[in-house]
C-alpha cells in the first residue's frame, strides 16, 4: 500500500507528480485566498475605523456650527423681544395713541363697568 | 563575517541606545512640558456667559433682561499703526480719535476701549478685522420700559453685578457664576468637541414682581404730572394691595432710566418711597385716632373744645387754621384740627400713643425686600419733651418713610392687620417651575376690626367734607386724610413757613378697600396743600387704576341687558 502511495513503481509516480502538485498548488492558492481575505477584513476594519473617526469630526463639526446658529438664533430673538418690549412701552404707546391716531382718555361716565350679576 | 555580525549589532544597539536616549529626553525631562504644549494646541477653553435671571412684572411682561454684547479691546503692541486704526474706530466709537491714540499707545499689554458695545457697532469692527484690536464677549442688562420702575429695579455694573434696587437685593440668585468648558479644536482653529463640565452649576432664578406695568405706568405718569405742576423738588406715590401686602405700584420723582444710569445723579437713583424719611404730618392724626378708638379713651361723637384756633402747649402756642369752637372726633379728623388733636392725644396718653405707634410699625424697618429701607427715626417717652406727646399728635418730632406710611394705612383698609409690603411676588427656576412663592405675612394685629371700620368710615368723611374732597374718582368713596407738614429748616433749626411735603394716603373704594394709595409731593412751590396737590393726583391714580382693574363703581349701576326677541 505504501509501494503504491510512495510512487516505487514507474506507472504510479508518474501517475501521482501532478496530483500532489494540483493538491499543493489548491493549498497554496487557499492560503493565499485566506491571506488576502483576512487582510482585506483587516483593511475593511481599519478603513472603518477611520471612517468612523471621520465621521465623528465630521459630526463635531456641524454640531459645533449648529450651536453657534443655535446661540446666534437665540441672541437674535433676544434682540427682538428687547426691541418688542421697548416698542411696547406704554409711554411711546401712548403718545402714538394721542399724537398718530388721536385717542383721548375717556371722560368720566364714558366708561361703563357692567355688574356681571345683573347681566341677564 | 563573525566581525561584520558583530559590527552591524553594535551599530543597531548603537541606533536604539540613542533612541531610548531621546525617548527618555522627550517622555521624562520634557514630558511635562510638551504633553502641555500639546494640550494647549487642541485644547481650548471658552468663556461661557452666565445668564442673567430675567425680571418680569406680575402679568409676565419682561422688565429687565440681559443680552450678549460684546466690548471691544486693544493688544497695544501688535498694533502696527496706531494713529489710523484710531481714526478708523473713532467714527463707530464715537470718540475723538486723539483719545484712542492715547490708548493705544500705552505701555500696557491690553487696554479696553469701550465697553458693551451696541450690537451695530460691535458687528461694523468685526467686519474692519483690524490687528491688534479684538471683541470680547459679555453680558449686558437692558430694562425696555426705560424709566418705568427704574428705583424697584435698580440696575447692573459693567461687572454683571447688581447695584442697586432689586438686581443688587436678589443678586445671588438672578446672577449665574463665570462658567467655561473645554474644547477640542483642529489646526485652524476651529471647534470639533466640546466636553461638558463636571459639577452643576449654581442655579439662577427669574424674578416675578408683584408691580403691574400698567398701574406703574400710571402712577409715574401722574406723580410726574403733580411735580411739573407744583414745581416740586422731589415726590412719592406708592400703590398697595391692603390685603396681601403687594406693591402695585411704586413711583419717585426725580427719576432715571438704568439703561443709562451713568448719567444720572444720586438723587434721581435714590428710592425715596423706602430710603427718606420725614415729618408726616396731619396724616398720622389717622394713628393717633386709632390707638384712641381702639382703647376706648374717645368715640366718634365725643365733643371736643376747639380753643378758637389756638392752643398753648409747654410755652408754645399751636393754631389751627380756622377758628373752631366744639367739634367732635369726626370732625377733628374732617378738618385735620391740631388742637383737637392734641387734646385727644393728651387723653390717649404717651406710653399708649408709643405703643400703637411702634405697634403700626413706626420706628422699625417694614421688611420690604429693597435695599437702603430706613426705620425712620422715633425716640422712646422717656427722651419726649414737654411738648414732645402735642406735636406728635399732629405728626411732627418723628420721621417716617413713604412705605411706613402706606403700610400702616392698609392695615387700617384691610381690617387691622399689619402686614409686611413686598416687591417680589415669586421665584421661576430655568425650566420654568415655581421655586419660592412670597405670599402675604401678617407682622401683627394692631386695631380690632371694629376699629379699623369705624376709622374708615370717618375717613370717608373726610373725603366727602374735608380737607380730601379733591381726592374722590366720580363714582368711587375714598376713604383717606391729607396732610400738609413743615418741613425743618436746617439753617434756622425752625419749622419753614416755604418748604413743605403735601400728601394724602387713602384707601378706595371705601367700603371694600382693593387699593392703598399714597402720594407725596416734597416741597412744592405753587399748589402747597395736600388738599390741593397730592388729593388730585390720589383721585387721577385711583379712577384710572380702578378702570384697569375693573372694579365696578359703588353703588354700583344697575345696568339691565335684556335680549330683544
Amino acid at each position: 500500500m505504501s509501494q503504491a502511495i510512495g510512487g516505487v513503481g514507474p506507472g504510479v509516480s508518474v501517475a501521482s507528480r501532478p496530483a500532489a502538485r494540483r493538491s499543493r498548488v489548491r493549498w497554496e492558492s487557499w492560503e493565499l485566498l485566506s491571506g488576502v481575505a483576512l487582510g482585506a477584513v483587516i483593511l475593511v476594519a481599519a478603513l472603518l475605523y477611520v471612517w468612523q473617526h471621520i465621521s465623528v469630526v465630521r459630526l463635531g463639526y456641524a454640531i459645533e456650527r449648529l450651536r453657534e446658529q443655535q446661540a446666534a438664533l437665540i441672541q437674535e430673538d433676544k434682540m427682538l423681544k428687547l426691541e418688542r418690549g421697548q416698542l411696547r412701552s406704554l409711554r411711546r404707546v401712548e403718545e402714538v395713541a394721542r399724537r398718530r391716531l388721536g385717542m383721548v382718555t375717556p371722560k368720566p361716565g364714558q366708561v361703563v363697568l357692567v355688574p356681571e350679576p345683573t347681566v341677564q | 563575517m563573525r566581525g561584520r555580525i558583530l559590527c552591524i549589532f553594535l551599530l543597531l544597539l548603537l541606533s536604539l541606545c540613542s533612541v531610548a536616549a531621546k525617548l527618555f529626553s522627550l517622555q521624562i525631562q520634557q514630558g511635562d512640558r510638551l504633553s502641555e504644549r500639546a494640550t494647549r494646541q487642541y485644547q481650548r477653553r471658552l468663556p461661557l456667559l452666565s445668564r442673567r435671571g430675567t425680571i418680569y412684572d406680575r402679568t409676565g411682561r419682561e422688565l429687565a433682561v440681559s443680552l450678549k454684547v460684546h466690548s471691544l479691546f486693544a493688544q497695544p503692541a501688535a498694533i502696527e499703526n496706531p494713529a489710523r486704526t484710531a481714526k478708523t474706530l473713532a467714527p463707530i466709537l464715537g470718540q475723538p480719535p486723539q483719545e484712542i491714540v492715547a490708548r493705544l499707545t500705552t505701555d500696557k499689554p491690553f487696554v479696553w476701549l469701550q465697553r458693551q458695545l451696541e450690537p451695530a457697532q460691535a458687528a461694523a469692527i468685526g467686519d474692519l478685522n483690524l490687528k491688534g484690536i479684538g471683541l470680547f464677549p459679555e453680558s449686558r442688562r437692558y430694562y425696555p420700559r426705560q424709566e418705568s420702575a427704574a428705583h424697584v429695579l435698580g440696575m447692573v455694573g459693567l461687572d454683571d453685578r447688581g447695584l442697586e434696587g432689586l438686581e443688587h437685593q436678589y443678586d445671588d440668585l438672578l446672577g449665574g457664576q463665570p462658567q467655561s468648558v473645554v474644547a477640542q479644536q483642529d489646526a485652524l482653529g476651529r471647534l470639533v468637541f466640546r466636553q461638558e463640565e463636571a459639577g452643576r452649576p449654581r442655579p439662577i432664578f427669574d424674578l416675578t414682581l408683584t408691580i403691574d406695568e400698567v398701574l406703574q405706568y400710571i402712577t409715574e405718569r401722574e406723580l410726574q404730572r403733580a411735580v411739573e405742576r407744583s414745581r416740586a423738588k422731589a415726590g412719592t406715590a406708592i400703590v398697595m394691595d391692603p390685603w396681601s401686602g403687594e406693591i402695585l405700584a411704586l413711583a419717585n420723582q426725580p427719576t432715571y432710566d438704568p439703561n443709562e444710569y451713568r448719567k444720572a445723579g444720586s438723587a434721581a437713583r435714590r428710592n425715596r418711597a423706602a430710603t427718606d424719611a420725614l415729618e408726616p404730618g396731619s396724616v398720622f392724626k389717622v394713628i393717633l385716632l386709632a390707638g384712641a378708638l381702639e382703647e376706648g379713651v374717645v368715640r366718634p361723637g365725643d365733643r371736643f373744645f376747639g380753643e378758637n384756633g389756638a392752643i398753648e402747649v409747654s410755652g408754645v402756642t399751636i393754631r389751627d387754621h380756622e377758628k373752631y369752637g366744639w367739634l367732635t372726633v369726626q370732625e377733628i379728623l374732617t378738618h385735620s384740627s391740631n388742637v383737637g388733636a392734641i387734646k385727644i392725644g393728651q387723653k390717649l396718653g404717651k406710653s399708649l400713643y408709643y405703643h400703637y405707634i411702634s405697634g403700626f410699625g413706626f420706628g422699625s424697618l417694614t421688611g420690604l425686600d429693597l435695599p437702603g429701607e430706613t426705620p425712620g427715626l422715633m425716640r422712646r417717652p422717656k427722651g419726649w419733651s414737654a411738648l414732645s406727646l402735642s406735636v406728635l399728635s399732629l405728626g411732627q418730632e418723628i420721621s417716617v418713610t413713604p412705605v411706613q406710611i402706606t403700610t400702616a394705612f392698609a392695615a387700617l383698609a384691610n381690617g387691622g392687620n399689619l402686614i409686611r409690603p413686598h416687591v417680589v411676588r415669586g421665584l421661576r427656576a430655568q425650566d420654568g417651575s415655581l421655586a419660592r412663592r412670597v405670599g402675604p405675612v401678617v407682622i401683627r394685629r394692631v386695631i380690632s376690626a371694629e376699629t379699623a371700620q369705624t376709622l374708615l368710615t370717618m375717613l370717608k368723611g373726610v373725603v366727602e367734607e374735608g380737607t380730601g374732597k379733591e381726592a374722590a374718582p366720580e363714582g368711587y368713596s375714598v376713604a383717606g386724610k391729607t396732610g400738609t407738614a413743615q418741613k425743618m429748616d436746617p439753617a434756622t433749626g425752625r419749622y419753614s413757613h416755604q418748604k413743605v411735603v403735601a400728601s394724602f394716603v387713602g384707601a378706595v373704594p371705601a367700603e371694600a378697600p382693593r387699593l392703598v394709595i399714597l402720594v407725596l409731593i416734597d416741597e412744592p412751590e405753587t399748589l402747597r396743600w395736600g388738599a390741593a396737590i397730592a388729593a388730585p393726583t390720589f383721585r387721577e391714580i385711583a379712577r384710572e387704576a380702578l378702570k384697569y382693574l375693573q372694579v365696578p363703581p359703588a353703588p354700583a349701576r344697575e345696568v339691565r341687558l335684556v335680549r330683544m326677541s
